[in-house]
């Protein structure tokens, strides 16, 4: 109040006295009312409430930047890669980071039109990515994420890097880099060193690094890693800070998976089986090479196949392929589903068609199909009643051609009938209405209890996606229905269905005395520095049948290959026993699949081995197609997995050996020296030194083959025309040979049985190759390989 | 009378020594940690808006310290008498250089007439407006005080001329003195409002008020003012409460309802300056140090310099700035009220109270205490041409504290 007293004296002031009440009330408020208030809030903002603004601040503030985990590698079992990542990048733009310069609205977009030019045109530069495409994306300028291209290498990334950082200099004298607009993002990229190979098993990634088929998507857990993070200041721009706040939590690789797969195994088997599929024309073909012991797969194929670094191509042909299929199932479906595919557009009728393809190619049949197992199931009926002391080797048994069970009339498939059998036999014809009578003398209950103990009405328990799952009353019949009839078509492996990877681990349990093992792929998990975290061990279900028993089976099925219908599985130098198999398709009338299921050796079994060629056309039996497939692969499968061979005397003559060198000596050393091995020699040209031959030293050449020696530098090699050797003997094969000027390596089925004819050579006819030249012909019979369909 | 006296005795242009030197001493402190300060700030903004040149922004700011420091000492020397001489040519200029604003068109700011550019210099009339009105309204006042303490009523010929026909309307004699005044006020008020500079209008606005306080014209006069604020800071309040939608029609920026809705999403502003002034804490994350100032907190080497200094500097920091503005406004009061006249007194004062209702308004903005006005911190924040006016102010506070001591001896 003593401002009052003070503007009282301003009335009372005369001109020219300074007057000041006012300023010091003027300042008081200022300083004493105005500047503590403002310092009172600063004060509760920093220290009463500075926490939570801090964290607040920070929560803004930090960066968070995942780090990809790298994704675990696939393994075979000899530690050669089937899958692989290497570090990738994403690029993306972010379209609403793009801005406009200059005074009017179309100044502005004029600007941001050519910042965006500049973008897409140094970006399509670099990426090979389409100008236009990325221009589309910059113009959704709504958008702060959109994806031009993932995968990326290392010196594209950093391409992409330094343009995004090099100052844009437009029209206007801004300059600024496209930091704002311009991202790269951590992505890995899977790649396949061996395309198509095992595919089907292996599967592959989708675009975020998942997997999404095969063992990717099984064992996607332990093969993704856990993501590192960077967690760093940022600024508002979302661009780190220069200071030094900074936490890296690396990533950490993902598990590696090292296979039971054998790359060696594999390629041979899948070899042999795209060439069977060709030969035969068939849709599909499948086989499985198995650890009989362990239960562990060595080899798994099924076709068609897929290039695993370009898994969604189709090409037009399986596309046609696939909606071909798609129309033929729909004349079967209800009216309702057929009329709602009508309706369809035809761009919707053939992306469905596309994707149909696409899983056809995916799906791995070796696991996911189901089958009549056919004759081949024989092995089974004949191993339970064995089991079950029902009957013995010398059990004889008069085939007359078919058999009456129950009011229905089951047919041999030779109609004049076999006669005369004993239990041997069953197998070695094939003989239906034998195996429907011994499947009788066991009874519904017992016969079902093996179907039971060999694992046929549950999943094997293989370490991939995607089995076969069996299915009461549907894939199989219930006990309650499982009659004498059912008993009588199950004896012969018809009526019910199975998966391949069933059959195979029921026929390695005969091989391997018994033991019903859950087949796995998986044989070890590695962390990255390839320390071994787990270590698969076989398992076994249960003991389905006695060591004496399986031991039994085992030489029956040996004299299915060596006399009976599986003679075309012969391996010279092994002891192959085995089962074929044919059945018509339930779904597909008049298809057929064909099939033989083996192991090797006989008398200690190591591997098994199942083929089967689905829908072949033309030629479609077990034992003329699939047996045939079986000893090519075993062929060169058994040596290299170190089963000794034992040869008998006829097979000790076509055999191969390493080509001796006769380089350097003279022409009459060399003579000496090959003739006394055995080879014939041919000399061409005056000299008298040996320059070069064919075949060269280390080659592979016949026991009795030809050599052809060089003395002249520059001369020319020899050309001869490879003949036709297709439906000859192995005599007329050899004189053909011979006269041709050419070796010739004998393989199949070339001492098994009667009439063994070449059906196959790996030279086509007619081709010029040098003289010398080794050809590998194929044998087969086609005498005494039925198996049996009706 | 008092015209004749002036005319008859011209004082030299120049007249050296006895300036106050606490007041210098303190006004260097200020301009030293303000510079160091900008610096800071400006970094960021600077990397993005100068093709990541980071002291470009500080560059400028220090050319304009140097002009402003030439300026002060040229002014502490010079002696008042010419000021008040040509405030009223000034006072004109000024006006004109607001008019002149308005055919400059700033290609970052379309919409904006707030700048007279030539070549790459460009400045802002209204900052020296705002002094230029100080000098005018402090002649005028000095000139007519008597009428405008008066309660007699007008003796002029005009005005007894309308009182004798009219009886009833009685004629003060401050009447013309407060015309002069609030017209004096207006019209640069009016121009820089159009100019679409709102925080430049208030804040001429407020010096207008205050120095028609310290002018000491009628009580009544700003009981009025101060009813009709706050009856209007009531109605803004209450319609807030009645509908939100209705105060976003006369708030374009939102800033009111962003005072008055915590939630606001027009909020990030201030928001950011409050979580730098918080993560400060009582002694800060250190000098250059800020975070918030990497884009989070809008304009910070401006307007919103205030938090980085809290984020950088803590709590003891923001005290050392607010008490070196108090010792600094104590003292230009004291040189004001030692004045050796009226008009030397107003002067001083409506200068130095300048800094103080700025410093006072920009802190309390930052802090969330009012709505967010946009006006610079004196002698930290960046622009040129307000730093440059405010050291030339300082010089005419030196040259009347050394004025009042040469009347003293």
């Amino acid at each position: 109040m003593a401002f009052h007293q003070n503007t009282d004296q301003v009335h009372r002031s005369t001109s020219g006295k300074v007057k000041i009440s006012r300023i010091r009330l003027l300042a008081v408020l200022l300083l004493l009312a105005a500047f503590p208030a403002i310092l009172l809030k600063t004060g509760v903002i920093t220290l009463v409430r500075g926490d939570e603004y801090r964290a607040k601040a920070e929560q803004n503030q930090l960066l968070d930047t995942s780090i990809t985990a790298m994704r675990g590698t696939i393994y075979d079992r000899n530690m050669n890669a089937l899958a692989q990542s290497a570090s990738g990048w994403l690029i993306y733009v972010n379209p609403s980071g793009v801005k406009g310069k200059g005074q009017s609205t179309q100044e502005k977009e004029a600007y941001a039109q050519q910042t965006r030019q500049e973008i897409a045109s140094g970006l399509a530069g670099i990426l090979g990515v389409s100008e236009e495409s990325i221009m589309e994306k910059l113009m959704k300028t709504d958008s702060n994420y959109q994806r031009i291209i993932g995968h990326v290498e290392r010196p594209q990334m950093e391409a992409v890097d330094s343009f995004r950082r090099e100052e844009f200099r437009g029209e206007n004298e801004d300059s600024r880099g496209f930091i704002s607009v311009i991202g790269i993002l951590d992505d890995s990229i899977r790649y396949y060193p061996n395309a198509n190979m095992a595919s089907t098993l292996i599967g592959f990634t989708g675009m975020d690094g998942n997997g999404l088929a095969g063992l990717e998507a099984k064992y996607d857990d332990e093969l993704t890693g856990t993501d590192g993070r960077i967690v760093s200041a940022k600024d508002a721009k979302q661009n780190q800070l220069p200071n030094e706040y900074e936490i890296t939590y690396e990533a950490q690789q993902g598990t590696s998976l090292q296979l039971t797969i054998d790359e060696t195994v594999q390629y041979t088997l899948e070899n042999a089986l795209r060439q069977s599929m060709e030969d035969t024309s068939a849709t599909y073909a499948y086989g499985i090479v198995m650890e009989v012991d362990t239960g562990a797969i060595l080899g798994m194929v099924s076709l068609p196949d897929y290039d695993l670094n370009d898994p969604r191509t189709v090409t037009d042909e399986e596309i046609a392929a696939a909606r071909a299929l798609q129309e033929k199932n729909i004349e079967k479906a209800s009216d309702e589903e057929k009329a709602k595919y009508e309706a369809m557009s035809e761009e919707e009728k053939n992306s469905l068609a596309v994707s149909a393809a696409q899983n056809a190619k995916w799906r791995n049949r070796a696991i996911s199909d189901t089958y009549e197992p056919g004759s081949v199931f024989k092995c089974i009926t004949v191993s339970a009643a064995l089991e079950e002391g029902v009957v013995s080797e010398d059990y004889a048994f008069t085939c007359t051609g078919s058999i009456l069970v129950a009011d229905t009339i089951y047919n041999c498939w030779r109609q004049e009938g076999h006669g005369h059998e004993t239990l041997p036999d069953l197998l070695m014809n094939s003989c239906n209405p034998f195996a429907i009578t011994v499947a009788r003398l066991l009874g519904t209950e017992k016969y079902y209890k093996y179907f039971e103990a060999f694992g046929f009405t549950e999943k094997t328990g293989i370490d991939l996606p995607g089995e076969a799952s069996p299915v009461e009353g549907s894939t199989y019949h219930r006990f309650s229905d499982f009659g004498i009839s059912q008993l009588s078509s199950y004896s012969f492996g018809q009526t019910f269905q199975v998966s391949p990877i069933q059959m195979i681990t029921a026929i390695s349990a005969i091989a391997n005395g018994g033991k019903l093992m859950t087949p796995y792929v998986v044989a070890k998990e590695l962390d990255e520095d390839g320390n071994v975290l787990s270590v698969t061990q076989p398992q076994v279900k249960r003991q389905v049948i006695s060591e004496s028993t399986a031991q039994r089976v085992r030489s029956m099925m040996e004299r299915v290959v060596s006399e009976g219908t599986g003679k075309n599985a012969y391996v010279a130098g092994y002891h192959v026993a085995g089962k074929t198999g044919t059945s018509e398709k339930l779904q597909n009338k008049g298809q057929y699949i064909a099939s033989f299921v083996g192991f090797a050796p006989a008398d200690d079994p190591q591997i098994a081995i199942l083929i089967a060629i689905d829908e072949p056309q033309g030629e479609h039996g077990g034992g003329a197609i699939a047996a045939p497939v079986a000893s090519q692969v075993l062929e060169s499968i058994l040596p290299y997995l170190n089963i000794e061979a034992a040869y008998s005397e006829d097979e000790m003559n076509s055999l191969i050996s390493k080509c001796p060198g006769a380089v350097g000596m003279t022409v009459d050393e060399a003579r000496s020296l090959l003739n006394g091995q055995g080879y014939t020699v041919r000399v061409r040209g005056e000299g008298d030194t040996v320059l070069s031959q064919i075949p060269e030293e280390g080659n592979q050449i016949p026991k009795d083959g030809i050599i052809i020696l060089y003395t002249e530098e520059l001369s020319e090699p020899d050309m001869v025309e490879v003949p036709d050797f297709t439906g000859c003997t192995e005599s007329q094969v050899r004189s053909l040979a011979k006269d041709a000027g050419i070796n010739v390596k004998l393989s199949g089925n070339t001492h098994s049985g009667s009439e063994l004819l070449a059906y196959k050579q790996s030279a086509a006819v007619g081709q010029q190759v040098n003289a010398g030249t080794v050809v590998t012909v194929y044998f087969r019979t086609t005498v005494g390989v039925n198996d049996g369909t009706e | 009378m008092q015209k004749k006296q002036r005319t008859a005795s011209r004082p030299p242009l120049f007249q050296f020594g006895g300036i106050d030197v606490p007041f210098l001493i303190i006004l260097c402190v200020l301009l030293v940690f303000g510079l160091v300060m900008m610096y800071s700030a400006s970094i960021p903004t600077s990397i993005a808006e100068y093709g990541g040149d980071a002291s470009a922004m500080f560059i400028n700011q220090l050319k304009f310290a140097g002009i402003g420091v030439v300026a002060m000492l040229v002014f502490s020397q010079v002696n008042t008498w010419y000021l008040k001489k040509y405030s009223v040519f000034i006072y004109v200029f000024g006006i004109l250089l607001l008019i002149a604003a308005f055919f400059f068109d700033n290609p970052n700011y379309p919409d904006f007439h707030r700048w007279i550019i030539i070549g790459s210099f460009s400045f802002q009339p209204s900052e020296l407006m705002k002094f230029f009105l100080i000098l005018e309204l402090s002649a005028v006042m000095e000139t007519y005080h008597s009428q405008i303490i008066s309660k007699a009523r007008a003796r002029s010929p005009l005005a007894v001329s309308i009182q004798k026909k009219a009886k009833f309307i009685y004629i003060s004699e401050s009447m013309f003195p407060t015309l002069l005044c609030g017209g004096l006020i207006l019209l640069p008020a009016l121009l820089v409002l159009l100019g679409n500079h709102n925080s430049g209008a208030i804040l001429i606005l407020l010096i207008g008020v205050y120095m028609l306080f310290i002018g000491d014209f009628k009580k009544g006069w700003f009981i009025t003012a101060a009813v009709v604020i706050v009856v209007g800071v009531a109605a803004i309040f209450i319609l807030y409460r009645v509908d939100p939608d209705l105060i976003k029609q006369i708030d374009s920026k939102s800033r009111i309802l962003s005072w008055l809705d915590k939630s606001s999403d027009a909020r990030w502003q201030i928001n950011n300056a409050l979580y730098a002034i918080g993560s400060g804490g009582l002694f800060g994350v250190g000098l250059g140090n800020s975070t918030q100032k990497y884009y989070y907190v809008p304009e910070p080497q401006n307007d919103m310099i205030f938090p980085i200094i809290c984020e950088e500097l803590g709590f003891v920091g923001a005290t050392l700035v607010l008490v070196l503005f108090a010792a600094l406004i104590w003292r230009g009061v004291t040189i004001g009220l030692k004045a050796k006249n009226r008009f030397s007194m107003y002067l001083a004062v409506g200068m130095i109270m300048l800094v103080g209702v700025q410093v006072a308004l920009n802190v309390a903005a930052t802090t969330d205490l009012i709505p967010n006005t946009g006006i610079g911190l004196p002698f930290f924040s960046s622009g040129g041409t307000s730093l440059a006016v405010f050291l030339g102010q300082m010089g005419i506070l030196l040259s009347i504290s050394r004025e009042s001591r040469l009347v003293k001896k």
